[in-house]
């Protein structure tokens, strides 16, 4: 049952929230709503993607941007694949955060989950190829888990923030917002509008409005 | 009414499993190595560690990409790398990577929907050896660790659940048996986790055979 939605049919429950005057009623009810994207769709959210990874990685790595890249050792590093020596802390956590980031940013703009797996590994794999290689060759760990353990931890943070957004009050709200800031913006497409409709004595009915 | 009958009959045998479809899958593993390193030292690795699977789902055939990752304690490895000729215990990671392609027998049931699959595909690898308790004749300190680079060759046999739908999250559980050769070790220096850097590569002669034995149980999650 979805919380706060009452279907015509459940005279009890809204006998209840009738006579508790201190019930929350949620305006909005947080889902994913997958569709198909045209061509244009994905290069633009991969463009997207591309530009923002140009601009965090020099802003969330400045030393390593400033001391170990150069213009010189990006031709040195293009095309070279190589297991990297970072500690798990890098490829088991950071990779996999920044890989759930993507996954869900995807799925806000209607990506079904594989979907969104698919482009998470393109705009991961344009990152290794033709951004982080201004610093470090490409990572043959950092080019699958990114991705593949990135989206699975997605999926997780997936179902838990829409199960904290949805529980209606403003600390689930905030914690679901923290772990998936994607539900943040314009783009997220999953926001479904609830008005319940009201007669005299009883709830009778729902409208329920989707933008997309 | 006989037509009825036998059309029933044929399309009773169709596979309700999902096919046609790309799958994520991930799952927990115990894992058992003997690792043939310097003087053909026999040392015994046990660890845990978790696995992950991107591919492609037809009807008998499956192709994917694997990630077995793993983790736990190595005693009394015989080592050389540069210099030095090391032996010690400590911690051993271990990362692997490779396509595999697999086939399922859906004509035969294991038990109640499900089926047995083998598979084979080439593994590349990457081990880490952090060592706590060794001796050294060269160079080699505390302040570094070792890691060798192995590639080979993987075979799996399991059994997984034919399920109508991935939204099921069929399970699978497989035993994976890898043999793979050492190629080039390098020694990095430890002091700064943030950082890496690499003190030395050199492509090696020495024969470090790894043979793993991985028992693995999980699902697909989407």
């Amino acid at each position: 049952m979805i919380p706060g939605i009452v279907f015509s049919n459940s005279l009890t429950n809204v006998e209840n929230i009738e006579e508790s005057s201190n019930a929350r009623v949620p305006k909005y009810y947080w889902g994913y709503v997958d569709r198909n994207h045209t061509t244009s769709e994905n290069l633009n959210n991969i463009a997207i993607i591309y530009g923002l990874s140009w601009a965090a990685y020099p802003l969330t790595q400045p030393e390593v941007f400033r001391e170990k890249g150069s213009w010189k050792k990006y031709g040195n590093n293009f095309g070279e694949l190589v297991f990297d020596r970072d500690e798990p802390f890098w490829n088991w956590f950071v990779h996999p955060i920044s890989g759930s980031q993507l996954f869900l940013y995807y799925r806000a703009n209607g990506y079904s989950r594989i979907d969104s797996l698919a482009m998470t590994f393109v705009s991961s794999t344009l990152f290794e190829f033709t951004v982080e290689i201004y610093t470090e060759p490409a990572s043959i760990q950092d080019l699958f888990q990114t991705p593949v353990l990135g989206s699975l931890l997605g999926l997780g943070l997936e179902n838990l923030s829409m199960y904290l957004l949805n529980s209606g009050n403003l600390a689930g709200k905030v914690l679901g917002h923290v772990l998936n800031p994607s539900t943040l913006f314009w783009f997220y497409e999953g926001k479904v509008q609830i008005t319940p409709n009201i007669s005299q004595s009883r709830i009778n009915g729902l409208n329920v409005v989707v933008d997309f | 009414m006989k037509l009825l009958l036998i059309l029933l009959f044929f399309i009773s045998f169709k596979s309700f499993s999902f096919d046609n479809d790309l799958y994520v899958k991930g799952g927990l593993s115990l894992t058992q190595a003997k690792i043939t390193a310097l003087n053909g030292s026999n040392d015994k690795f046990h660890g845990i560690g978790f696995n992950t699977h991107f591919g492609y789902k037809w009807h008998y055939l499956d192709f994917g990409l694997s990630s077995y990752i793993y983790w736990g304690d190595i005693d009394n490895l015989e080592f050389q790398a540069t210099d030095s000729t090391i032996i010690g215990d400590g911690k051993y990671r271990h990362v692997s990577f490779g396509p595999m392609l697999k086939y399922k027998f859906l004509n035969n049931e294991v038990f109640r929907y499900w089926h047995a699959y083998i598979g084979l595909g080439p593994t590349w690898s990457l081990q880490t050896i952090k060592l706590s308790n060794f001796s050294s004749t060269g160079s080699f300190t505390n302040q570094s660790k070792l890691t060798y680079q192995s590639r080979g060759a993987t075979f799996v046999i399991g059994i997984e659940e034919e399920l109508s739908s991935k939204e099921q999250h069929p399970v699978f559980i497989e035993g994976l048996f890898s043999v793979k050769k050492s190629q080039k070790v390098s020694v990095v220096d430890n002091q700064d986790p943030t950082e890496t850097n690499i003190l030395s590569t050199e492509n090696t002669n020495q024969k470090i055979i790894d043979k793993i034995f991985t028992l693995s149980m999980g699902m697909t999650f989407f």
